[in-house]
């Protein structure tokens, strides 16, 4: 190797080409893990029905955001009570959100507020810390009692007590009837940062609607989530009055299936992503060889007098070969530990924004990775190499 | 003494230019002379006399069109590329006139360069190439790398690596041209006296106090032998 700053100059596109396939990968892995975690930080045993109808491997359109208004509390509510009440169904709770400007005197943020029902908190398993929870009545009857998130409780009343105390939530006077613990982030939701109204306050004083977003139930055990999945579904045709399950104007899923139809779409997406890193590591074992084939130029006079004092031809290509896989060896390894130290500093970034980050890296990744750098040389620069032992001595040795 | 080069009616053409402007050039047209072991001949002649490529031929690195050249009984003449490898690798050693030293490379690593190409073990090239650069005179400067040696001790590193083969014959492309007259001086007395150690050495020049060195003058003139005589 000639030229110390040059050869790192070719190494770059290796280097580029490693680092981000290795970026693409552990970080793939550790946004699947985050988003996983999201999920089952819902609780396990728990089962959501969505209006609209999904496809068979896709999200169905209301979880990209699509509006659709096919679903009613009173739905909820027939599946707890009633005549159709379902078995092993322990909590239930419809959601109707939205975002408003809440306020206490001179304090004030802008943050969401679930309108729910008074089981909610079996639901989510998510505990009270001062007061109470809406009840029943208070559901039903539009009534402006609120919850306060414990972080909502302590920017608007610091260490105060607010129970009992009134706030302004959007241009409505609400009653704090209660705060919760904190809880942290699920399901992507900062439950801190939140208030919680009775669903019915929620969908005629605050929306003017009368549809919900979603519907979440809690099931005893695990073994009875197919029957209730059953069951729920049974209940809805009968109330939207549906004959046939391809006409359905809801999904019903459990927190598995949507596991594991996040976990195929995130596949998917990284290999994707991967397999254009990989390119970028093709371009780089272009940009090797084109460096080689001048490297071989400017070296014609060192091969002419190699071969006039005993090299024969494969003396020369192995020499160019062993050269070119040592400079993307060395990109290489370069490039792994580049890599690595992103995919590091991007993991303890999403950790400090109190999310859940797996952190790994697989030994097997590494090694085929340096040995797909090797390869890459060899055959990048065979080539160059093939033309440099192909010089004749004579020519050589007379180029300047 | 026993006959190291034979050569019969050596002739080489070369093809310049291309399609229909080709020339034929004639560089050598009949050239013929034996050499023996432990001979010093000088082959001298002007820009143009046939002398390099004489020499290229002598040197197997190039073959002549038509001619016999027996090298230590063996007709060499149609060698393939990898059979002449391996004669220059065991048989020649080279020095040139611009030294062609492996820049950034120590003295005896330079030294032992013709070794791995013929797979000699690591030890045993160290020991040679230390033993070849004493015999120059060089047994001090053997970490020193050429940017760090005189002109006159580049080249004598460049005698210790066409030393270190044992070759049968040691051939010198205008040695001297890249040194003042005192390194000179110091190369040709080297020269004489591996010759009294017994190599073989062809020397080819266009000065002629340099070809008075050796012991026999054979010269060159439009690709012929003009004269051969002893010194």
């Amino acid at each position: 190797m000639t030229n110390k700053s040059r050869s790192l100059m070719t190494m770059l596109g290796i280097i580029i080409g490693v680092s981000a396939v290795i970026i693409i990968v552990s970080a793939g892995g550790g946004a699947q893990s985050l988003i996983y975690n999201q999920i089952q930080s819902l609780g396990t045993n728990l089962v959501g029905v969505l209006p609209g109808k999904g496809g068979d491997n896709g999200p169905p359109a209301a979880v990209l955001g699509v509006v659709i208004t096919t679903l009613k509390y009173e739905d909820a509510v027939a599946m707890v009570t009633g005549p159709n009440a379902i078995q092993h169904l322990t909590a239930i709770s419809a959601y109707a959100r939205g975002q408003e400007q809440v306020s206490y005197f001179n304090k004030s943020v802008n943050v969401p507020f679930f309108g729910v029902m008074a089981q909610y908190p079996k639901v989510i398993d998510q505990k009270i810390d001062l007061g109470r929870f809406l009840n029943a009545q208070e559901e039903k009857n539009l009534s402006k009692v609120v919850v306060l998130g414990s972080k909502v409780r302590a920017d608007l009343f610091g260490l105060e007590d607010p129970i009992g105390k009134t706030i302004r939530v959007g241009n409505e006077k609400f009653h704090v009837i209660g705060v919760f613990q904190p809880k942290g982030v699920v399901g992507f939701q900062n439950l801190d940062n939140q208030v919680f109204i009775p669903v019915s306050t929620a969908q005629k004083i605050m929306l003017g609607e009368n549809y919900v977003g979603i519907i979440r139930g809690k099931v005893d055990s695990d073994e009875n989530v197919d029957q209730v999945i059953a069951d729920m579904q049974r209940t809805l045709r009968i109330r939207h009055h549906i004959k046939n399950p391809d006409d359905d104007d809801f999904t019903v899923v459990s927190a598995n299936q949507a596991l594991m139809t996040i976990q195929n779409i995130t596949n998917i997406i990284k290999f994707v992503l991967a397999a254009v890193a990989a390119i970028s590591l093709l371009v780089g074992g272009i940009g090797i060889m084109n460096v080689m084939l001048v490297s071989v130029t400017e070296r014609t006079r060192e091969i002419g007098l190699r071969k006039a004092i005993g090299a024969k031809p494969f003396h020369i290509r192995n020499q160019f070969l062993i050269e070119a896989a040592f400079v993307t060896t060395c990109g290489g390894m370069i490039g792994i530990v580049f890599g690595m130290l992103i995919t590091f500093i991007i993991a303890l970034v999403i950790r400090s924004m109190g999310y859940y980050w797996d952190l790994s890296f697989s030994i097997t990744a590494i090694v085929v990775g340096v040995l797909v750098c090797q390869v890459i040389g060899i055959i990048f620069g065979y080539y160059p190499a093939s033309k440099a032992s192909k010089l004749p001595a004579i020519e050589a040795l007379r180029y300047e | 003494m026993s006959v190291l080069i034979s050569l019969r009616d050596i002739r080489k053409e070369y093809l310049m230019g291309e399609g229909e402007n080709s020339i034929v050039t004639q560089a050598l047209r009949g050239v013929s002379f034996s050499i023996n072991e432990g001979d010093y001949v000088a082959i001298i002649g002007q820009s143009g006399s046939g002398k390099s490529t004489l020499m290229h031929i002598l040197g197997f690195l190039d073959s002549p069109s038509t001619g016999d050249y027996v090298f230590d009984s063996r007709n060499t003449t149609v060698y393939e590329e990898d059979e002449l490898a391996d004669i220059r690798s065991e048989k020649v050693g080279f020095v040139f006139q611009a030294f062609n030293l492996l820049p950034r490379t120590t003295a005896i690593d330079n030294v032992r360069l013709p070794l791995i190409y013929q797979g000699v073990p690591f030890f045993e090239q160290k020991q040679r190439a230390e033993e070849a650069l004493k015999r120059v005179g060089l047994g001090d400067r053997m970490s020193h790398k050429p940017n760090e040696l005189s002109g006159g001790q580049q080249q004598r590193v460049a005698i210790a690596r066409a030393l270190i083969t044992n070759p049968k014959l040691i051939l010198a492309d205008e040695p001297t041209g890249n040194l003042d007259t005192q390194a000179s001086h110091e190369i040709i007395e080297l020269f004489r006296k591996l010759n009294a150690e017994g190599k073989t050495i062809i020397l080819v020049t266009h000065e002629v106090d340099i070809a008075r060195s050796a012991k026999r003058i054979i010269t060159l003139r439009d690709g012929q032998v003009l004269s051969d005589v002893l010194n």
